[in-house]
């Protein structure tokens, strides 16, 4: 992982090698860091070659982020500034399908379709999917199906960078609005925990905590209890070390009717991971996947669903686990209908706060040497 | 981090026997994870709806669709009939904490002494079935691997449950279940039948993974074939008469319990509902839904032409409030005996009057503000010189009363002046006033009293009942905060009872929070917001007007059409685009029981209207009376303006 100050170095060096052909993936949206990791990115190297994926998601007519659109319309200016005359591709997504009551969710499957085969990336040798300006619901399943295109075609040694521009500042701003009901795990990343062969099989499930997240933990919560015959564990996971080191405290606070009175979580299942660390997250949650696989090994074994209420940063070391374990992990999303921001003006002030975060998740450095710069 | 329970044997004895700090915030019943202890909280009066279904004779061999809002009670309600609860039940059938519950079940023909007759198989519609609309398959593709995937899951459901019933280890047990159908239907072609429970396990949760397989992997196998059904299969071929267990009949009844239907895709919940109501095979199928299944059209008007048994959770606690009444006090009563804090009661820690001493100085300055209020209003007049003369009389009154006799008179008094009619200015009779106080003008002057002098209004046993708006999570979770005041209590040193004041208090927070939650947890949360503000704020004009024309007041509201056009009807506006937002803000409101549907006989002839009541803790939150009856008509055209204000 490439951190803020080392990431435009490692541009320099990365893309100073000839041949190098980039796929950059981004989405349209009115986060004000939607341009942020790009620009950074054509500071750099402004000689490199780039083709551009502008995701446009539709989140419906009644979608609260509509209220946003001037925000949209400012970052589209300054994405069509900094892109001068590059290759934009814009492919447009739908986050529901209207034939539905309401509509379901639909946003991950039509996100993984956005690259049907390998044919439409091998021409790459290098793809980044900047998450900073993608919901969940979008970024998980479409990084999983480009991860498993290059890992079902790994002659071509492609590489595989995410980037987020994370600024806690601004994500407490943006508030997450009108809750979906219908919860499910995010297409690819079923866990097969919805089978009724293997619902015997205990089910694990690991929130990773972040503020005002009540209702999403609620909701998280009925999904996994839905099945009243089907044990289950729930083992709340705060950031820490973090930047704020009483963060995890806080968050206890704020959660601790819930936790321990409506949920009735043990003190003891409590873990904590690393707040700005996707790699050590992925680690740790590794590891107690591992543990509870050799624990309940005599109940024939037992699921995980993963869940981030948490950064981005973060949630990237869950989608990592989930996607090495197809069988028994899955990613329980909670999706929302929209945003509502606290304060315009307040975001735009802090963009230039965000520190930038590069994670290599697959590429050279997995066939060949470390490469210089990265942990 | 290790799981507390290893082993469904262990599941009845272990965790519930500890004691909850709080136990009125645990999660809904039906998600306490243990048998003994869901049957700890569980009230057999809840069943009460079934046991007059059943005494019509229409509860079994037949399809029940049970429909509630969200917290409603079906969960519950479908969890007794599984058979880890039966089970647990029957071998506890001797203790007189479940003796009540035992009876109940045994009056509906489920339990007796000497077996648990009925397989509960119940089966959650929340998993991947939509996705498969999602596939790139032909419209019979997606109806063949529906019906397939349903039938596998049904299967494998029903063969769990016996193990569970007959208290046999899964899959252990499997190998001495048989299925002993004879093909007769050719509907099995990869399985050999007559076969045991573990082949027909095997056939179904390879159907099962197939399925699975094609629908969330990111590059699908293009070669899965799938063993595929048109029809429900399972259904019909998983009959008592074809079950066996060690060579006799598994159970003399199965009750196939489809839960949160609504979770289906609409093409899939009409194929699903079509399929079993045509079929009538004679299988005892329960659904359940919430509300938010039907569709705006048929959540805003009425059902017609059924063909099946319904159930509507809330309406039947609406026709039944004494029997709420009893099963929120059973409840509240069970919950509070699982407390580790040692308030081992509930109902009797809340204070059931005002306290006149706490709200004396309030009182004073109301009664002193009203009566120079009736001085003002009737000084171009001597029509109510008696009525005036018979306030000195109150003197001997507390002073409780004295506000509130004072309040009535100025209400009626604003109701006299207001009246367009020829009258002479001769003082009318203190008996005129004694006629025309009712017992609605008595609560409006309550009201309008705490209303204006901040005397604590909401309060007591009743109030909470009224406030679950007949909905039993909606009561926990308010008297949950209720318990947490009362432990604070007891461990302070203090009395642990409730004051009227505190409990008034209490009730205006957690409304206050529920108002706040709307936008983030309810969809079109932003409109919802705006329509019941305009509503609120229209509910308050009408209740405060000084005569209380809507005495105790107004909070609710039937459609009507829009005014001139008479040709204008409910079905038009529904379905004109402009409208849509209002739909989808009313039926969601309906969904989420923001909004309470009754029907409402009314008028000359006895005309029957829909009316909208807000959700009572709608009601604390606009400081608004918690009766029913009080609702005025409203266009869709001024309803949508509440919306886009």
């Amino acid at each position: 992982m490439i951190k803020d100050n080392a990431v435009d170095s490692f541009w320099k060096e990365h893309f100073a090698e000839e041949g190098r052909k980039l796929l950059f993936v981004l989405g349209k949206g009115f986060d004000v860091r939607m341009n942020f990791a790009l620009s950074r990115l054509l500071n750099a190297r402004p000689d490199i070659n780039l083709e551009c994926i502008l995701i446009e998601f539709d989140e419906g007519k009644t979608s609260s982020s509509l209220d946003y659109n001037p925000l949209v319309t400012e970052n589209m200016e300054e994405f069509e500034k900094i892109m001068e005359s590059r290759p934009i591709q814009v492919k447009k997504i739908k986050m529901k399908n209207k034939s539905g009551k309401r509509g379901r969710i639909v946003g991950d499957r039509n996100a993984a379709d956005l690259i049907k085969s390998h044919s439409e990336i091998e021409s790459f040798t290098d793809i980044i999917v900047d998450i900073s300006s993608l919901p969940r619901g979008i970024y998980f399943s479409l990084t999983g199906k480009i991860l498993k295109l290059i890992d079902q075609n790994q002659q071509n040694q492609q590489n595989l960078f995410l980037t987020v521009a994370e600024n806690v500042k601004i994500d407490s701003q943006i508030q997450e609005t009108d809750l979906e009901e219908d919860l499910t795990y995010l297409y690819g990343f079923g866990g097969q925990i919805e089978l009724e062969a293997e619902k015997e099989q205990p089910l694990i499930w690991f929130p990773i905590l972040g503020e005002d997240k009540s209702a999403h933990i609620k909701k998280g919560a009925d999904k996994i209890m839905e099945d009243k015959t089907r044990l289950h564990e729930i083992c709340p996971v705060l950031p820490f070390p973090s930047k704020d080191p009483r963060r995890s405290d806080a968050l206890l606070i704020e959660y601790h009717n819930l936790l321990f009175d409506s949920l009735d979580i043990e003190p003891q299942n409590i873990m904590y991971t690393t707040e700005r660390d996707p790699f050590q997250t992925y680690i740790q949650l590794s590891d107690a996947v591992a543990n509870y696989r050799e624990s309940l090994k005599v109940l024939n074994g037992c699921k995980f669903a993963l869940s981030t209420f948490s950064s981005k940063l973060i949630s990237i070391g869950t989608l990592l686990v989930a996607y090495e374990n197809p069988e028994f992990v899955g990613i329980l999303n909670i999706n929302s209908g929209g945003y509502q921001i606290l304060d315009e003006s307040e975001i735009k002030n802090l963009k230039q706060e965000s520190e930038l975060f590069v994670t290599w998740l697959t590429g050279s450095p997995y066939h060949q040497q470390s490469p210089k710069n990265s942990n | 981090m290790i799981l507390l329970v290893y082993s469904q044997e262990l599941q009845d004895t272990v965790k519930m026997s500890d004691a909850y700090r709080n136990p009125f915030k645990l999660r809904n019943s039906e998600k306490i994870d243990k048998e003994i202890g869901f049957l700890r909280l569980f009230s057999p009066l809840a069943l009460e709806a079934l046991v007059q279904k059943h005494k019509l004779g229409v509860l079994w061999g037949n399809v029940l669709l049970i429909h509630s809002s969200p917290g409603g009670g079906k969960t519950s309600l479908l969890r007794a009939f599984e058979p880890g609860s039966l089970t647990t039940l029957w071998n506890s059938k001797s203790a007189s904490d479940y003796r009540d519950l035992f009876n109940t079940l045994k009056g509906i023909d489920v339990i007796n002494k000497s077996e648990v007759k009925l397989l509960g198989v119940s089966l959650p519609c929340t998993r991947n079935y939509q996705v498969l609309e999602e596939l790139n398959i032909s419209e019979a593709q997606k109806k063949r691997l529906f019906f397939s995937l349903l039938n596998s899951r049904v299967i494998l459901s029903t063969l769990r449950a016996a193990c569970r019933l007959k208290n046999r280890k899964f899959p252990e047990g499997l190998e001495d279940i048989e299925l002993r159908y004879d093909n007769s239907d050719n509907f099995f072609k990869s399985l050999e039948v007559p076969c045991n429970g573990k082949q027909l396990f095997a056939w179904a949760s390879n159907i099962e993974r197939n399925i699975y397989k094609t629908i969330d992997s990111f590059i699908p196998e293009v070669d899965v074939v799938v063993e595929g059904h048109d029809e429900l299969i399972s259904l019909l071929v998983l009959t008592p008469q074809n079950l066996y267990y060690q060579g006799k009949s598994l159970c003399s009844r199965i009750l196939f319990m489809f839960d949160d239907a609504h979770k289906l895709s609409d093409p899939q919940r009409s194929l699903f509902k079509q399929y079993i109501l045509e079929k009538r095979s004679g299988a005892n199928v329960w659904i359940s839904e919430r509300l938010e299944a039907l569709s705006p059209d048929e959540q805003l008007k009425s059902f017609e032409g059924r063909d099946f048994e319904e159930l509507n959770l809330e309406n039947f606690w609406n026709k039944n409030p004494s029997k709420l009444k009893k099963v929120l006090r059973n409840i509240s009563d069970k919950r509070a005996a699982l407390s580790s804090e040692e308030v081992t009661s509930f109902q009797e820690y809340l204070s059931e009057n005002l306290s006149e001493t706490n709200a004396n100085d309030n009182l004073a300055q109301a009664a002193l503000q009203i009566s120079d209020k009736i001085q003002e209003i009737s000084k171009a007049t001597n029509r109510f010189d008696d009525w005036i003369g018979a306030i000195d009389e109150l003197e001997n009154e507390t002073l409780l009363n004295r506000a509130i006799r004072l309040k009535e008179i100025e209400i009626l008094i604003h109701r006299n002046l207001g009246k367009n009619q020829l009258s002479f200015d001769f003082p009318m009779p203190v008996e005129e006033l004694d006629k025309k106080t009712g017992s609605e003008v008595n609560k409006a002057a309550k009201l309008f009293l705490s209303n204006s002098h901040d005397i604590p209004y909401y309060f007591g046993f009743e109030d909470l009942v009224r406030l679950s708006s007949f909905n039993i999570e909606q009561f926990l979770s308010f008297s949950s905060e209720m318990f947490e005041a009362m432990i604070s209590n007891k461990i302070k040193g203090n009395e642990i009872i409730l004051s009227d004041r505190k409990q008034h208090d209490i009730i205006l927070k957690v409304a206050n929070h529920n108002w706040k939650k709307l936008r983030i947890e309810i969809p079109f949360g932003q409109n919802i917001r705006r329509f019941l503000t305009g509503l609120g704020e229209y509910s308050r004009a009408q209740t405060f007007k000084p005569n209380a024309p809507y005495a105790p007041g107004v909070n609710g509201f039937a459609i009507k059409s829009n005014g001139e056009n008479k040709l204008y009807t409910e079905e038009q506006w529904i379905n004109n685009s402009i409208y849509q937002p209002l739909v989808n803000v009313v039926s969601t409101c309906v969904a989420y029981n923001l909004l309470e549907r009754h029907s409402v006989l009314q008028g000359q002839k006895g005309q029957s209207h829909t009316v909208y009541y807000m959700n009572r803790w709608l009601c604390v939150y606009f400081g608004l009376p918690l009766s029913y009856g009080g609702w005025r008509h409203q266009t869709p055209d001024q309803l949508i303006k509440w919306i886009k204000k």
